[in-house]
Parts: structure tokens; sequence; C-alpha cells
């Protein structure tokens, strides 16, 4: 030992002369005269200093003479210090080949597991040409145990890969698809790393075994008769999924169609079911098996491609990569791209700042090709328009070389896209503040082309933006964005606020939607007109109001401004009733104004005034049933879009034909901000404008000064502070009225400040949630129901609802296929954040009910969500829902509490 | 140690170079990052995959087509398992790696997670079993050994 000592290094020294004294006490000289325990411990040492870092060329002998040892202990020192220290060139090595190759064929099944893990790890081609064989038969060998087969897989895989001439596998297909129906998951792991060295060899020789790879997928991705130890954060066995696919991608093509279809079927499943969720190890793992999936896919199956693109979660990860990917998808064949996906497009753009200038450059390098599919005009138009500002320096980028690229493409587009091109036009002249008076004239003259198009979708815009557009510098405001909430302390609203940033997005892109919603549904002439008659109860009417006649110009024949009817003396009121030919939506419209309107068609008493303050002219203009029809009405379906906003933060919540009510909204915790965004849409101002909020005990709300006058063709705006004090299902009502011309309207239109929007989604683990589960026994924390009359849905249907609402859903918690599990934190100033848990359990055969289970700290917070879920769950009647009252009356200012009551059109207005 | 313990879960399914210099290029690679840059490297044509869990670092060098996230989680995997081996408090003061028992063990469990670079068992309840039977038959033989001494020790008095 001399040789070490001169090394010098310090722990070597140390060891070494350590080493040295110890051999020269046991007065052997040699290592042999050490008792085991004194081998084994430094054999260790060794091991230990070498893993520091340094240099241990001595001692290798001994770790090797230790394999020989009878003794379990000694044994696996010496293998696993062998198989450390030693490579394969080693010469040490072949001494050992002899005692490996007795322990691999001995009988002992530990000793066979450590011989078998040194030649794998190590490899030798000495070990490949004598073991080989035995390795072989050992892995497809019926009396082995797993434990050994696996050993056996992977060593084998070892020897093949260096020495693929030395191992033989002819005639190995069959033996291979044996092994890959091996039951035991990490027997079939450790086959499947071979097979996919295999195939990646030769996979002309392996096609009988493609059916039971695809099998074995299937069997991962539904997860069927896969044992919990086998799954990974909720996955089944992702490792051996990746493995699975990687076997599967040798293969060029598969000829089977079922073998396909059931694939395909899997790559679906898994492309669809992969999201992205808090726990970065089931993120890693769901991605890993998701990439492996994508180069799967053959490069020519677009259809493939678009249901990958529809998945955020690629976004989140990559987006700039994901952007290129969908405007090529969209280049190369825009005809399979839907809207949803280039909305996605826009949607991340939009959050993602730094991607903006890269997405308007890419946009525009699209535009220069010769011919460019609608979608792509639709995508670059919007990009340009938003983003189009920021690539002002670069050249062939000024305002007016974008404008007219674009407008190059207008002639060949349909209309469904005109309406973006334009919406683009005003975005460039917004943005090129001041504009250049050329291109300025250019786009007004474009604009006052389609003021008169057929399309009302696209002469709304033209007529809008032109008028807006004129305004010049003030532009800039209208367009310009809503202010951002100061950031708090608070992480979870940190982290979700991309998310958020995506709703609203997502918002805006549904407004668009219900823009051309609104404009096919028909406008009912049917005007609901209460029959009141004094006999009911009502005290006499006695207020002085008018029956609203709006004078739209477009349509209206009857252009008497105003319809003041006599009755029993005095003068009422004919109400606008919002009409609609289905009565559930008069039970969601809370628009019905204090008194209700004399019945005006064929009433004796129309006319027997005393007070002459009508001509008779006005009186019978009132009287035919068409002038009725000019009585303000709601342009779409409040209901709707109340319904529509309690998923969305942003979109419209009332518009008639003067004005429109558009909300946006921001959550968090237990605040919310909403801004209302009241704009007139003629050329007359509104006046008398009126905004008050109704608010449930529950909420604490503030609505800064709304404007008393709206001008022509001008939009304000009124933040709206809200509080949640605690858990309610009841909803704040903001009565709004105004005066146009000589029409009072007046509606009551539901907030969509609702319980869901103080639910921030939140996954838990098994880990977390069963605890959390368990503690909460029992009524009243714990409240469970049994559903009937369950819309029918299906499951997936059922979680994204459930997801929409904010209670996310945690797939594989419930090892019952049919069961949901979801999870959600509620906010309230009294409960502050608690934690919500719902399971639901549903029948496959019987699908109108349902179990659920609702749990939290709170019990009213366990009710109430319990009682929103159902509400939720279970299918709307058509018919009128029984009336509740209106949660503050006496904070209505236009209606006596006497006349509520008895009043059904108020009672309905109480409608919740 | 940091260097230490790279040293000790390298390994290179598809390298055949001089350990030392591997190691050392590779530390000096991994150590300078930032706990914010990625935990994939590039490096000689292979691919560096590493995870850090307080003062320790786990890498793996792959070939340059395998699926990094794939191995990422082969080391999470192997920590769980260390984790619920040694109780999360003992090993993440990286003193697996300075007791010699513990270190030990940490190599028997490797052998029980990876051969030649690749998983051999994905579930850790069957990895736990497995090591468990070893821990038995070591203490097995430790015991027979102790009686035997003292038989001998007995015989000799």
């Amino acid at each position: 030992y001399h040789g070490i000592l001169r090394k010098g290094q310090n722990p070597l020294f140390a060891f070494a002369l350590d080493f040295a004294c110890l051999c020269a006490r046991a007065n052997g000289v040699n290592f042999k005269g050490l008792t085991p325990y004194e081998k084994k411990k430094y054999v260790w040492k060794m091991l230990y200093i070498y893993m520091l870092g340094y240099d241990v060329d001595f001692g290798h002998m001994e770790a090797v003479s230790l394999i020989s040892a009878p003794k379990y202990p000694e044994k696996q020192v010496g293998y696993i210090v062998t198989s450390s220290l030693l490579n394969e060139n080693h010469d040490f090595l072949r001494l050992a080949i002899n005692t490996v190759r007795n322990d691999i064929v001995g009988r002992n099944e530990t000793f066979q597991c450590l011989a078998l893990t040194l030649v794998g790890n190590i490899g030798g081609r000495d070990f490949a040409e004598s073991l080989a064989p035995d390795v072989q038969k050992l892995l497809i060998s019926s009396s082995c145990r797993p434990l050994v087969r696996k050993k056996a897989a992977l060593c084998l895989l070892r020897l093949f890969r260096k020495n693929p001439d030395v191992v033989n596998v002819d005639g190995w297909s069959d033996r291979m698809a044996q092994l890959l129906d091996e039951r035991d998951l990490g027997v079939l792991t450790s086959s499947m790393s071979l097979f996919v060295a295999l195939v990646s060899n030769n996979h002309e020789s392996y096609w009988s075994c493609l059916p039971k790879c695809v099998k074995t997928l299937e069997r991962l991705a539904r997860n069927q008769d896969i044992p919990q130890e086998y799954t990974y954060y909720g996955i089944p066995s992702p490792w051996l999924q990746v493995k699975t696919m990687r076997a599967l991608q040798y293969f060029p093509t598969i000829e089977d169609p079922n073998t396909r279809r059931s694939l395909f079927e899997v790559l679906q499943r898994v492309l669809m079911g992969t999201d992205v969720v808090k726990n970065v190890n089931k993120n890693n793992a769901s991605h890993a098996v998701l990439f492996e999936a994508l180069a799967l896919f053959p490069p020519s199956n677009i259809e493939g491609l678009t249901c990958i693109v529809c998945k955020d979660f690629i976004l989140v990860m990559v987006v700039p990569w994901y952007v290129d990917v969908i405007l090529q998808l969209i280049d190369k064949a825009g005809d399979f791209v839907s809207d949803d996906i280039w909305f996605r497009v826009v949607q991340f753009v939009t959050n993602n700042e730094d991607l903006q200038p890269y997405a308007a450059l890419k946009a525009r390098e699209y535009l220069d090709k010769p011919a460019i599919h609608e979608t792509m005009v639709k995508v670059s138009a919007y990009l340009l328009g938003e983003y189009g500002h920021l690539l002002a320096r670069r050249p062939g980028c000024s305002p007016k070389e974008i404008f007219s690229i674009i407008h190059e493409k207008l002639p060949t587009v349909s209309t469904s896209t005109i309406p973006i091109l334009l919406s683009t036009y005003a975005k460039i002249l917004m943005h090129s503040q001041p504009p250049e008076p050329e291109l300025q004239n250019q786009i007004w003259a474009i604009f006052s082309k389609y003021e008169s198009c057929i399309d009302a979708e696209i002469q709304q815009r033209a007529v809008e933006y032109f008028a807006l557009s004129r305004k010049g510098e003030a532009l800039m405001d209208i367009l310009a964005e809503m202010p951002k909430f100061p950031e708090r302390q608070d992480p979870l609203w940190k982290q979700s606020s991309l998310i958020k940033k995506a709703e609203d997005t997502e918002a805006d892109t549904a407004e668009q939607s219900a823009i051309k919603l609104r404009a096919q549904q028909q406008s009912s002439n049917a005007l609901v007109v209460t029959d009141q008659s004094p006999a009911n109860g009502t005290p006499p009417v006695s207020q002085l109001s008018l029956v609203k006649m709006p004078s739209m110009s477009s349509e209206n024949h009857n252009t008497a401004e105003q319809g003041v009817t006599q009755a029993n003396g005095t003068l009422s009121v004919v109400d606008p009733q919002p009409s609609s030919s289905s009565p559930g939506l008069l039970g969601d419209l809370l628009a019905i104004e204090g008194p209700p309107g004399v019945a005006v068609q064929s009433e004796h008493n129309l006319v027997s005034g005393s007070e002459g303050a009508l001509d008779a002219e006005d009186a019978l203009a009132l009287a035919p049933v068409g002038e009725q029809a000019n009585t303000v009405q709601p342009i779409g379906d409040i209901a709707e879009r109340f319904n529509a906003l309690c998923l969305k933060d942003s979109g419209v919540l009332y518009e008639d034909p003067y004005v429109q009510i558009g909300i946006k909204a921001e959550w968090r915790a237990h605040h919310g901000r909403l801004v209302l965004f009241l704009g007139n849409k003629n050329t007359a101002p509104l006046v008398s404008v009126q905004a008050l909020i109704l608010p449930p005990t529950h909420l604490r709300l503030e609505l800064s000064l709304v404007p008393d006058t709206i001008p022509p063709r001008a939009q304000v705006q009124c933040p709206l502070e809200v509080v949640n004090l605690r858990p309610s299902r009841d909803v704040a009502v903001l009565d709004f009225s105004y005066r146009f011309g000589t029409n009072v309207v007046n509606v009551k239109l539901r907030l969509p400040a609702v319980l869901n929007k103080f639910l921030q989604p939140i996954p838990v683990s098994a880990e977390e949630f069963f605890p959390q589960w368990r503690s909460l026994s029992g009524p009243p924390l714990k409240l469970q129901e049994v559903v009937r009359g369950v819309r029918p849905m299906s499951l997936m249907e059922m979680a994204s609802l459930f997801n929409s609402f904010r209670l996310m859903v945690c797939p594989g918690l419930d090892p019952n296929a049919n069961n949901l599990v979801a999870s959600t934190t509620f906010y309230s100033e009294s409960t502050r954040a608690m934690l919500c848990l719902v399971r639901v359990e549903t029948d496959p055969a019987d699908r109108s009910q349902l179990r659920m289970t609702v749990a939290s700290g709170d019990p009213t917070l366990t009710f109430e969500l319990k009682e929103f879920i159902k509400e939720q769950l279970v299918s709307i009647p058509t018919a009128l829902r029984p009336p509740v009252p209106v949660p503050t009356p006496q904070a209505q200012p236009t209606t006596s509490p006497a006349a509520l009551s008895s009043d059904p059109g108020a009672m309905l207005a109480g409608l919740l | 140690n940091l260097v230490s313990t790279s040293t000790f879960l390298l390994s290179c399914s598809a390298s055949n170079m001089f350990e030392t210099t591997v190691l050392r290029e590779l530390s000096g690679l991994i150590l300078t990052r930032g706990p914010k840059l990625c935990t994939f490297v590039e490096w000689r044509g292979f691919k560096v995959v590493y995870k850090r869990y307080t003062s320790l670092y786990f890498c793996m060098c792959v070939n340059q087509d395998d699926n990094e996230l794939e191995i990422l989680e082969v080391i999470h995997h192997f920590v769980e398992i260390l984790d619920r081996y040694f109780g999360s408090v003992s090993w993440t003061c990286s003193s697996i790696f300075t007791r010699k028992d513990h270190h030990s063990k940490a190599y028997y469990i490797l052998d029980e997670i990876l051969i030649a670079g690749e998983l051999q068992e994905s579930s850790n309840k069957t990895v736990a079993r497995l090591v468990a039977v070893q821990d038995s038959l070591v203490e097995a033989a430790k015991e027979e050994a102790s009686s035997l001494s003292n038989i001998i020790a007995q015989a000799t008095k």
C-alpha cells in the first residue's frame, strides 16, 4: 500500500493508512485475513471516498473478492461496490465472471438479483458473451419471481445495447409478445424498456407485439386494473405509458383498423385529460406522457393536431412555440381550425405581454403571403389591430402599411370576417394618434361605406366606430382597457390572475358571439300588459307615469313620442314589459316597474279622462296592438345574459335600443370589483339616469356615483365594489332607470355577484383530501343529499360544469370512475378562506339522479354550496318558478310597498 | 458535499467517459446554475437532467431524444422512496451521504429502482418491500454471526 500513500490526498491518505494498519494488526498482511465485518467496512469506506470525488484506484481486487463470499451481507457489499467502482473494461471483472454466472444460474434468488444488477449496470462484452443466454432464460422462466425477471429484462437490455451482435434475439418476437402480456407492472415496465431497444433496432420482427402495446396503453389510460401503488400522483404509471408510446413510435403505421382506433382513443384521452395542475410532479408526469402522445401522432393527422392545440396547458408551457404552431396550422389547414382555436391564440397573446410584438410580427409576415386562409386573415388582423403599433419602427409596419395590407384582403373575405377587419381599422386609428389625415380619411370612407351594410353586425360596428373615431383623442379613452386592480397581498390571487385574464378575454369573445346571437333573435312583438283592476287590492294608482313609446326611427311607423293614458281619472302607466315567448324569461327579468299599467286595449276606461292633458289623438294612438310593440324591449335574453355572466367576468348585462349595460368584474378572495359600462347608443342624451343597488344582506356593495346624464353615444364607467360577508345564494339587484325623450325605462337586473364568484379552485391531492374529508364528519358541516331530476349530462360535461363554477374537479381521487370529487376555496369576511369539498356519486344506469355530499368548515357555507350546486345540476323548469321576495324591497324608489305585495309583476321581479 | 451527491447519482446510460472528468464538468455546469433556470442542460451531445432537493443535487445524463420530464420524475420517484425510507428529516440535511450505513442503503435503493439507466420498478411500495427483505437478510446474518461468535466464545472459555 505504499503506492497509495504517495498520493498524499487527505482522506485517501488517512484511509489507506488506516487500512494498512488494520491489515498489519490482523497479521494477515492482506485483505483475506480480515473479519467479514472489517472487510465490509473497508470496502464501504472505499466507496465513500470514491463518492466524495476522489480517484480510488486501489482495493478493486478486494471488492471483487467479496462477491464470492458465501454470506449475503458480504456478497451484497461486494456487488454494489464493484458495480460502482469498476467499469466494463476493467480486467478484474473477468475474475468475477464465474462467480456471477454461478449466482445467476443458482437457485438463490437474492443472489440472482445481485448478480443481475451488477451485470445490468456494468454490462461488458465478456459478460454478454458468457451470460446472455442465462439471463434470457431467467427472463422467460415461469418459475422466477417478478423481482428476478424485471432485473433480468433490464440486464438483457444493457447487454443488448452494448453488444447487439453478441446477444441473440432471433425469434424473440414471440417471447416478447408473451412478456408484454405480463400482469406485474414492474416486470412489464422493465420488459417495455427492453422492447423499446429491440424495436428501435428492428421493428419488422415485432409486428405481433403492437396490439399488446396498445392494449397496455388502453389499460393504463383507462386506469383499469392498475394497483394504487403503481399510480404516480394519480397517473397510472407514467413511465410505462411513456415507454409504451416510445415503442409504438418505431412502427411507421398501424394497419389493423381496430388497433388504430383504440390507440387513437387512448391518445385523445391523454390529450384531453391533461391539464395544468398545481402539483409540479403531477404536471411533469402528465406532460411527459403528453409529449410522447404528441410524438405518436402521425404528422398528417390534422384532426389530431387541432385537438391538441385546444389545450391550454401547452400554452402555459411553451407559448411562443404554441403561437408558431397554431399560425402554421391555420396557414396549412385553415379549414380545420375552428374559431375557438384562434380565439385562444388571441387570448394567450393578450395575456403574455412579451409575446405581443412577436405575435404581431408573425401575423405581419403571414400577410405577405400571396394567398392566405380566411382564418389567418382574422387572426392577423386581430393581432395587428391590437399590437401592430408595437412594430411601428420596423420596415413595412407603419400604421398605413399595416392598414393597406389588411385592407387588401377585405374583398376576399366573407361577412364574418369583415367586422374583425373593421375593428382592426378602428384600432389602427386609435393607435396612431394623431392620425395621418390620409389614413383617417381612408378608414372613415370604409366605415361610411359599411354603415348601410345589410349585415347587422357589420353595420353596427361601422356606425359605432365611425362615431367613435370622430372623437379623435377621446377614442383612446373609450377603447382603453379597464384599469387594473391594485395588487394586494394575496398569493392565491396572484396565481390566478393569469387565468382571470384568460377568462376576461374569453368573455370578450363570448360577447362577440352574444352579438351574433342577438342578431338572430327575432324581436317579439307581444307586449305583456298586466290587466290591473282596482278590485284586487291595489290602492288607486295615483302617480303620473308615462307609457314608454320609444321611437325606433328605423322601423317605427308610430312617431308619437308618448302615450299618456287616462285611467280612472288618473294618469297611469303601461310598463315596459319585456316580451318573450318564453314564460321563464318573465321570471328572470326584473324589469317590472311598480304599478302595473292598465290594460290599454279595448278597455272601457281608456279614455275617460277629465284631465284634458291629452288630446284624443295620442290616446287613440295607443290603442292598436301594433303600437304597443314599440315599448322599450330588451335586446337578447336577460336571463341568458345573467347566466353567462355568472360564469364569465365580462359581457353584456342588459341591452335595449337606447342603452347597453356591460359588466367587467374582477374577483379576489371575498372582494370583487365590478365596472358597469353604461353606454348610450343614441344620438340624443339619456337623462335622469339612476342606478341603485339593492343589496342582499350578505353583500356589502358600493356603487360609485352614476351621472344623471349620459351624453349621446358615450359610455360611462361606474365601478362597484363588492364585499362578500358570508355565504349566501341571494343575488344583488341593480335598479336602473333612465329617461330618453319622454320614455322612462326602469329595469331591475340581477348582478352576477353570485356565490361561485367567491370561489377559488384549488387542487387537492389524495393525501390532503381524505384527512379533510374524514375530519368533516356529518351534518351540519357535511351534508348529503340525493338529487333527482338532474339534467342529462355525461360525467365529462358535469366535470366541466363544475370547473366552470370554479369547483375544481380532482380526477383520480375517487376510485370509482362514476364519481366526481371537486374542491374549492370559498372566501367571505366571516368565513375567510375555507376549503370546500364536494363528492358526487352518479349512477351510470340512471343519469337523472345522483348523490351529492358537500363538506366545509362552516354549516351555512355547506348548505348554501350544496343548494347552489343542486340548482346548477337540476334542469331549470320552464314553468314559472316560485316567487321569492325581493331582497330589500324598501330600497325601491319607484315602487310602493303595497303595490309590490299585491302585484304579480313585482312579485316576479323578486324571482331570483 | 454537493459534488459528491452528483457523483453518487450520476447514471450515465450512454456515456463511457472517464468518470472524474464527467463529474468535474457536470458539477461545474450544474452547481453554477441559478434556481430559476431550466433543470435540463445540454452537455456533450447528451441531456443532463438534474433536480435540487435542499442541498442535494440529483442528476441523470440521458440521450438527446429521451423524455426529460420522465427522467425528472424518475429522480423524484427515487427521492420519494428515500424520503419514505429515511424519513424526510434525516436525509434532507444530506446525512444519508455522511453516515456510512445511510449511503450504502441509498445504493441498495437505487439498485432497486434503476438498472442500466432504466426504471425497473415504479411502485414505491414494492421497492420498500424489497429493501426491507434485504435489510432483514443482513440482520439475520448479523445475528447468526453474533450467536456463532458467542458459541465460539463460550466454547473457548
